[in-house]
């Protein structure tokens, strides 16, 4: 049977390869076309060389080489990735002029001398640094709530929870500041000098670290080198692409760009639109440094900022080996759609991508620490702390902190029993998917799946499929169906509706009789986890309701309708009326 | 304590679901809102307006298959862009090429299991393809039915290129795959068809048990995190295929996930067959990432003689570098909105003119980032839903419809030319709103055309018009209300 199945394997994938390949091939001719069509052969063959040099180089163990390996560091990254960046532009030109001077006899650009060089060295640096002080103070707000909370992660992923932490809190400033008409940036600039002051120590850190050389993994092959090239030249060309006064592609037009514009133009929020975290961090670009440019660049960052997220998920969870994660991050920047949103249409998905992953990343954070502080205990799942033992104080460590009365905050109590409780990751978890929701309301689907996480741990599959069935309830119930007009070719979903409420109780009925104290150990984890991702999302739906003054659901999720009412009926009544 | 707190909360639970579930059964059952508005006369409600949009607008993500048909051949679907073709949706074979072959790999001490799996595969490719689209001569999208199959793509010359034999391969399994649906197809009418009540349940209580009970016996022996992942990341992904419509970007956390998961997989050490399709991953994927560059560099958009050349945009380049004309003057952004849409600049003050606070009608269009206080000014009808309404209302009177939304207090109306371009509807729906749009604007005496970028031939000179020798279609148009 198992030589059998062995025969079938290889020739079922070889079959199923061919077949995916052929088609997709035959579906896509743009592939076809781009090869036929090619005429960057010159640029081609330096990005081979590239590559070739960059994989030789991870690569190899020669002694000189060992020694520039202690060059590479974030700036050297940064002067590899300006290189290509010019290169690739330089090859464009050529190619362009060479176009025109057979069709129009004229060069479309002419001229370029070293002015324009620097010119250009010049908007990039600008976007650069306004991008990097943007993110550096959401790295340092972050750090510094992750301080005080004593959220104790492991080193790598440290940088992606504090950004995305930080990146919330920073959103939920804007927010606040909007509501009260103070979007200016005579405002937010001292507010951001503020918190780098705050946490100063940890940004001295952060800036050496920009200096000091990357350490490389013993074991990055070929593989891994060759896709770390691929990477560079992409985000390369990213950048190059983003360097612009106004943005291209349809959603950024009306909405992703324009909505930052919008805030900025009203220096408050703006009346209608969806909930719009992302856009409200991107509204920094305009308000901090007047820069479209800059605005693009956090969309952008989104996208870098996910491969980050994936590579710490790939080393430090699946501990796979190096040279395969960097493959998988190469295939999945370079897939079309990510290249679109990363370079023509900036949009907010990849923010929220980041975000989501942030979101899953906390989740693997708290459960290890479920699993090691309660190793021994099969069925606690969150020990019921002691009061008394929370609020001794502890010894006092020396801390990273600036100030010192950051100590003494560390030391508050409320503070306190909040470190020595595991529900500080339910909190953090509630937080970011609040705010995942207020980027995207599709963000449930994130909410659910972390609900069902925590209701099939120690392998209770029936608290998983409880969770799965009051998903479909709820989700129906909300007409979620009904946004994309699903709902009318569904003639039993009400059925179904129902019956998902009947099978997911029953099943969650049974968890409870089964282990009670489990059951109820998860139930407050979701209690707590569902209710914070409601508070963090409520000034949205407080927004939506100030500015409609409905309590219809689905107008408090997407709030008021964007531009002047119109529908036939008014158009007609005022008609009538005017011929009157 | 805790205990009868749960309990509490438990009765209270079931005490309000009750209440709700009395409240709904016994309800007046309310009238469809749209069947309503039909009632009331001749004037076409926001609800069935808004149907017709969300019919045309966001359903051509899924597909207008037979109802179970367009969630089982979602994977499919966006892998190949069967319903949307852009870059915008494009993500690439990899996850639907390995995905299947992880799992069969997986199953090599079940080797039952792993039959099931390949029989599954194959089933879901059955009716995936023959719901699908074949191009014919690189450019023409067709629909697969048995016409098309037997005229329209059945004169490709295999002879040709080595392009033809792969178009020449796959008409020949669509022949296959067709040929065996049909009688799914047969059984699947019976019961379903554009609507049913076989579909959620049919998802809800047999495809995600289905799916979760290969994955639980995939995962069996790995760390609980990684099954607890595993498991919370399908109820993701089924719930964006339940309820997203198939628009891709709403599940890219699946596709990240994905990503990672194909890595872990193939980054471990097989022997056997395994070993092969290993070595096939990691050079498909390198294939992948040359495919993907070349096609970026290439960013073709337009097979004219520049095709290929547009890496990046010749215009954002001059600005980047600054470029200064003869007279000095340095490259600006209204140089660059010149250069993308001639003559919008000109449109553009008279519609951000100080005081102009006159509403304006965009269909379709890139526009409203361009216009101040657009949040409150512009009014988006972007397929065209409610203009047709209006034609309808006042029976297509040019002179009427234009004092109408004159009243109102719209001074411009801005169409993109490409609009019936996305139309996907199988009525063309979209399209023959676009040309009764275009009549209306035809020899329109309170109509005038300020701004476009289309190109007209008159008296043998190329001049920016509407009508006429058309020689290029242009993107935008806007016109005046006199």
């Amino acid at each position: 049977m198992k030589r059998i199945y062995n025969i079938t394997l290889i020739l079922f994938a070889a079959f199923w390869i061919i077949i995916v390949f052929f088609d997709y091939w035959q579906k896509h001719p743009l592939y076809f076309h781009a090869i036929e069509k090619f005429k960057y052969i010159g640029l081609l063959i330096f990005y081979g060389l590239f590559i070739g040099a960059t994989t030789f180089f991870l690569h190899s163990n020669i002694k000189v080489v060992q020694r520039l390996k202690k060059y590479v560091n974030w700036l050297s990254v940064l002067s590899t990735i300006i290189l290509l960046m010019l290169i690739s532009l330089f090859a464009y030109i050529k190619q362009v002029n060479i176009l025109n001077l057979k069709i129009n006899k004229i060069k479309i650009i002419d001229g370029i001398g070293i002015g324009n060089i620097f010119h250009f060295l010049g908007g990039f640096f600008t976007v650069f640094l306004a991008t990097f002080f943007v993110v550096f103070t959401a790295r340092l707000l972050g750090n510094l709530v992750c301080q005080l909370l004593e959220l104790k992660n492991d080193k790598p992923i440290e940088a992606i929870v504090d950004i995305s932490i930080g990146i919330m809190l920073i959103t939920s400033l804007i927010f606040y500041l909007g509501v009260f008409s103070l979007l200016q940036s005579y405002i937010l600039f001292p507010v951001f000098l503020l918190i780098i002051l705050l946490n100063w120590k940890k940004g001295i850190e952060i800036l050496a670290s920009l200096i000091r050389p990357i350490k490389m993994p013993d074991n990055l092959n070929w593989m891994g080198g060759m896709a770390i090239a691929f990477m560079l030249i992409i985000t390369a060309i990213n950048f190059n692409q983003i360097l612009r006064p106004i943005p291209t592609g349809f959603d950024a037009l009306t909405t992703y760009v324009n909505l930052p514009r919008l805030l900025n133009d009203h220096g408050s929020l703006v009346s209608g639109y969806q909930p719009h975290n992302w856009s409200l961090f991107m509204s920094l670009g305009f308000i901090l440094f007047n820069m479209t440019e800059v605005t693009l660049c956090l969309s952008l960052i989104g996208g870098l900022l996910s491969i980050a997220a994936m590579y710490y998920l790939g080393t430090h969870w699946l501990k796979i080996n190096v040279n395969y994660v960097w493959l998988g991050l190469a295939a999945f920047y370079l897939t079309p759609t990510i290249v679109h949103q990363s370079s023509k249409e900036l949009k907010v998905d990849l923010g929220l991508l980041f975000i989501q992953l942030s979101i899953l990343i906390i989740f693997i954070i708290w459960y290890k620490k479920q699993k090691t502080s309660s190793d021994t205990e099969e069925t606690t799942l969150l020990k019921d702390t002691n009061e008394e033992k929370m609020l001794k104080p502890k010894k006092i460590t020396p801390t990273p902190y600036s100030f010192g009365f950051l100590n003494k905050i560390h030391q508050l109590k409320p503070i306190m029993l909040l470190q020595n409780s595991h529900y500080k990751y339910m909190i953090i978890l509630g937080l970011l998917t609040g705010f995942a929701l207020g980027i995207k309301l599709t963000s449930v689907f994130v909410m659910l799946a972390i609900l069902s996480g925590i209701w099939i741990l120690q392998q209770r599959t029936l608290g998983y499929f409880a969770i799965f069935f009051l998903s479909v309830f709820v989700l129906l119930l909300a007409k979620v169906d009904n946004t994309g007009g699903l709902r009318i070719y569904h003639l039993s979903a009400s059925i179904v509706q129902w019956l998902c409420l009947v099978v997911g109780l029953v099943l969650l009925g049974i968890e409870f009789f089964n282990n009670r104290q489990l059951f109820t150990k998860k139930f407050f984890n979701s209690l707590i986890y569902g209710s914070i991702v409601v508070l963090s999302f409520m000034p949205w739906v407080a927004k939506n309701y100030y500015e409609t003054n409905s309590t219809d659901v689905s107008v408090l999720l997407n709030g008021k309708h964007i531009g002047p009412p119109v529908s036939v009926e008014m158009l007609d009544k005022n008609w009538r009326k005017v011929k009157k | 304590m805790t205990e009868r707190f749960v309990k509490i909360v438990l009765v209270s639970v079931s005490v309000l679901l009750a209440v709700t579930v009395f409240q709904t059964a016994y309800a007046q059952p309310k009238k469809n809102t749209a069947q309503v508005e039909k009632q009331q006369g001749k004037i076409k409600g926001q609800a069935a307006i808004q149907k017709e949009l969300i019919f045309e607008e966001i359903q051509r993500y899924l597909g207008y298959e037979t109802l179970p048909t367009r969630y089982l051949s979602i994977p499919y679907d966006v892998t190949m862009n069967a319903n949307v073709d852009a870059y915008y949706v494009e993500i690439g074979f990899l996850m639907l090429m390995f995905i299947p072959l992880m799992l069969l790999i997986g199953f090599r001490k079940k080797p039952l299991i792993g039959f099931g799996v390949m029989f599954l595969t194959l089933f879901l490719f059955v009716i995936s393809t023959a719901n699908g689209i074949l191009m014919k001569d690189k450019l023409v999208r067709i629909a697969i039915n048995e016409q098309t199959l037997s005229k329209d793509l059945s004169n490709i010359d295999a002879s040709k290129s080595s392009m033809d034999f792969v178009d020449y391969f796959m008409i020949h399994v669509y022949n296959i795959t067709y040929q065996l649906y049909t009688p799914i197809e047969n059984i699947l009418l019976t019961f379903s068809g554009k609507k049913d009540y076989v579909t959620y349940p049919f998802l809800v209580f047999v495809l995600f048990p289905l799916l979760f009970g290969i994955l639980y016996l995939f995962l069996k022996e790995r760390s609980s995190l990684k099954q607890i992942m595993a498991y919370a990341v399908l109820l993701f992904a089924f719930l964006w295929m339940m309820f997203a419509a198939g628009i891709i970007w709403y599940g890219y956390l699946v596709m990240a996930v994905s990503f990672v998961f194909m890595a872990a997989f193939f980054s471990k050490k097989f022997e056997g067959p395994a070993k092969y399709i290993k070595y096939a991953f990691v050079g498909i994927v390198l294939i992948w990432l040359c495919l993907t560059l070349v096609l970026r560099i290439s960013n073709i958009y337009n097979l004219d003689q520049s095709a290929g050349v547009h890496f990046f945009d010749a215009p954002i380049v001059k600005y980047q570098l600054g470029e200064t004309d003869k007279k000095g003057k340095k490259f600006s952004e209204e140089d660059l909105i010149q250069n993308y849409f001639p003559g919008l600049n000109t449109a553009l003050k008279g519609i951000n003119r100080n005081g102009n606070d006159s509403y304006v009608y965009s269909i379709g269009t890139m526009f409203p980032y361009f216009v101040k206080k657009n949040n409150q000014r512009i009014f988006n009808d972007n397929l065209l839903a409610l203009f047709q309404a209006v034609l309808d209302r006042y029976n297509s009177d040019k002179v009427e419809v234009v004092q109408v939304l004159k009243a109102f207090g719209f001074r411009y109306i801005l169409i993109n030319l490409k609009l019936h371009k996305i139309d996907k509807t199988p009525e063309k729906s979209v399209t023959q709103k676009y040309i009764n749009f275009m009549n209306f604007i035809y020899q329109n005496p309170g109509m005038e055309l300020i701004a476009t970028d289309r190109l007209i031939m008159v008296d043998e000179k190329l001049s920016y018009g509407m009508f006429g020798d058309i020689k290029s279609e242009g993107s935008y148009a806007i016109f005046k209300i006199k």
